[in-house]
């Protein structure tokens, strides 16, 4: 085995450390929001709750499965992710493949346009009067009109490609149709990409908070992160009146949500994280 | 199975770039056919016409008797294998094999028949459930090869399909191409740039330089008697010589060689008194002289001081010079010469060809130029 020279070693051993800090940083968050949800209210308001629980119990999450506010903004907040995802990935895939093809018209014109966009954006102000005066105030709405971010396009379109042309051309030797040629070919050729871009939609998708707030008016169709913040500006409120003999804080509850908003994202995660490392295209043409 | 047929066709890319022009070529039912040239000559272009990957710009092409200019490649019946694979990296074998069945939505039972018959063919069938990415170079071609067969096309297009293999394997995959097309009996056109390969494969070969058409017959006959100057260079290897003369009372006279032409050649040449013609010399008919068993009319001989001294194995390539024209000749390696030596070479008039230097084509017997 090699031996590693001095610069390396320090190298390496930076590296270590920062990536550990960073680690760290990302992780304690979400271990802290688990401790502060299951532990006793006395030890939280006393400050002691640092890293792990104390006087653990777990009532709060009782109290949050009775709670139907929080169940009905958490199915909203699946609605969100699940079909404004799906709808993002249609529009983005076929916009995309689209913009991939060399004999596109005005494709140049085309990608310009999408690229313009994330370059300059018109404002909060006439962002919001627009969506007014489309009628965007309801879950469909938002679904519909939140459809697409033209960084993930120009994602996608990249990927697409990168496909080489001759696949394109021995799949239409064999007699495929430009549809089968997206759906047979291109997609599954393209997992990495696809899984990236749809855990990117769905992650935006599953926080999403500012426009659903400044949109929707309809309590009822408030995603869990609304409710949250909510609670969260209500917390005088709720912290006077909650009874004095509770075994909870009433942080403790706001952050029982938060650690239940994020469990979905934790068991989806390690599933599409796989299709990162690396494309299912290897071996298909020479390089 | 069928024949081809391009009248005149022409590729004339947007920017005015012409890739192909008059390309005529009658292609019988059954014949392995080579196109041949070297890189941009427009092989490839001519060949993904036909295919229809590659719009025709003008001509006719007619897959039997059936005109086919403005149909998709896969209404043409054609089947095609590509120089990189292009095979799809997230099906199996299997699927890869079989995919063009199923997009025809065909019944299952004959996919699965004709899929396994196609990977027993290629030898493949122990690998049915791998994907591309764990398959070798030649098993990868294989697939290739197996999935243009699965469809009983009518004609076969490969478009340098061994190009990416290591010389051991391109030798294999080579004889086994010969024998797979004798065993379809089907329609083979097929590009390279490698002369070997279109030697030992083709039935007739194409010779395209600057897409056009340079010269179309057997492997024997465009090797004994090239077209033009450009075939007669191309094919061969090391190259023909060439040397510019004139022809002066029955003689090639120029600086660097001089020598009476033979019978034949006084015939072919007879117009050309006193004009330029340019004489080409295969590396192969200029040999050692203490080998040759008789001296006659059709050989003369030459002393030279070898420059460069390549041994091939059996055979060894040597370089010298002849006043300023370097010239390169093929001896056996159990000559032993070395570099610097003084030796005296033989060099095969008959075999020897003489091009007219304002066309480049080859000085026909009668005095007639190549193709006139």
């Amino acid at each position: 085995m090699e031996r590693l020279n001095k610069s390396e070693i320090i190298f390496k051993f930076i590296s270590y450390i920062l990536i550990g800090a960073f680690g760290i940083m990302a992780l304690y968050p979400v271990v802290y929001a688990v401790s502060a949800s299951i532990s006793g209210k006395m030890a939280y308001e006393s400050g002691r709750v640092i890293l792990l629980p104390i006087d653990v119990n777990f009532s709060v999450y009782k109290l949050l499965y009775e709670d139907k506010g929080f169940w009905i903004s958490y199915i909203n907040t699946l609605f969100y992710a699940v079909y404004g995802t799906l709808w993002s990935m249609i529009i983005s895939i076929t916009g995309a493949y689209a913009l991939a093809k060399k004999r596109l018209l005005f494709r140049r014109q085309l990608n310009f346009f999408i690229v313009f966009t994330m370059w300059f954006t018109a404002g909060m102000i006439p962002t919001y009067l627009n969506y007014m005066d489309m009628g965007i105030k309801n879950k469909w709405g938002i679904v519909v009109a939140f459809g697409v971010q033209a960084y993930n396009i120009i994602l996608l379109r990249n990927t697409f490609e990168g496909i080489p042309k001759e696949i394109e051309e021995a799949a239409k030797v064999d007699g495929v149709n430009e549809f089968q040629l997206l759906h047979r070919i291109y997609i599954p050729m393209s997992k990495a990409g696809i899984a990236t871009v749809a855990l990117f939609y769905a992650t935006s998708r599953w926080n999403g908070y500012f426009w659903v707030r400044i949109l929707v008016k309809d309590p009822m169709e408030l995603p869990v992160q609304v409710y949250m913040r909510i609670l969260v500006e209500n917390y005088q409120k709720m912290y006077e009146d909650m009874p004095a003999n509770l075994p909870y804080a009433a942080d403790s509850y706001i952050y029982a949500i938060l650690v239940c908003s994020i469990i979905p994202v934790l068991l989806i995660y390690p599933h599409i994280q796989k299709y990162f490392a690396k494309g299912v295209n290897i071996g298909g043409v020479k390089e | 199975m069928a024949g081809l047929r391009c009248i005149n066709l022409k590729k004339c890319y947007d920017n005015n770039v012409v890739a192909v022009q008059g390309f005529n070529l009658d292609i019988k039912d059954g014949e392995f056919i080579v196109l041949l040239g070297p890189s941009g000559c427009g092989k490839s272009t001519a060949l993904r016409m036909i295919a229809g990957l590659e719009k025709i710009t003008d001509g006719e092409l007619f897959i039997g008797d059936k005109l086919v200019n403005t149909l998709a490649p896969s209404d043409r019946d054609i089947a095609m294998v590509f120089q990189n694979y292009a095979l799809y990296g997230n099906m199996t074998v299997y699927e890869n094999i079989g995919f063009s069945l199923t997009i025809r939505h065909q019944d299952t039972d004959v996919i699965h028949e004709k899929t396994i018959k196609a990977a027993e063919v290629v030898e493949l069938s122990r690998v049915l459930n791998n994907k591309p990415a764990n398959l070798s170079g030649g098993q990868r071609q294989r697939v290739a090869l197996g999935r243009s067969m699965v469809r009983d096309a009518k004609v076969f297009l490969l478009d340098e399909p061994l190009s990416n293999l290591d010389a051991k394997l391109r030798n294999e995959t080579r004889r086994e191409l010969v024998k797979l097309q004798r065993r379809l009996g089907t329609t083979f056109i097929y590009v390279t740039h490698d002369q070997v390969e279109a030697m030992t494969m083709a039935d007739r070969m194409v010779i395209m330089k600057d897409g056009i058409i340079q010269q179309i017959g057997t492997p024997a006959d465009v090797y004994n008697s090239p077209c033009n100057m450009f075939v007669a260079g191309f094919i061969g290897s090391p190259p023909t010589n060439f040397i510019t003369g004139e022809i002066k009372n029955g003689s090639f006279v120029s600086k660097d060689l001089t020598f009476p032409l033979i019978e034949d050649h006084k015939k072919a040449l007879s117009s050309y008194e006193n004009r330029t013609v340019i004489v080409g010399i295969r590396p192969e008919n200029i040999r050692e002289s203490h080998v040759l068993p008789v001296k006659s009319n059709d050989i003369i001989s030459i002393n030279v001081k070898l420059d460069v001294v390549e041994l091939l194995g059996a055979d060894m390539l040597i370089h010298f010079y002849l006043n300023d024209k370097m010239l390169t000749g093929k001896v056996l390696s159990s000559s032993d010469f070395k570099r610097d030596q003084n030796v005296e070479l033989s060099v095969f008039l008959r075999h020897v060809h003489f091009f007219d230097p304002e066309t480049t084509k080859r000085i026909d017997v009668g005095g007639t130029l190549c193709n006139d």
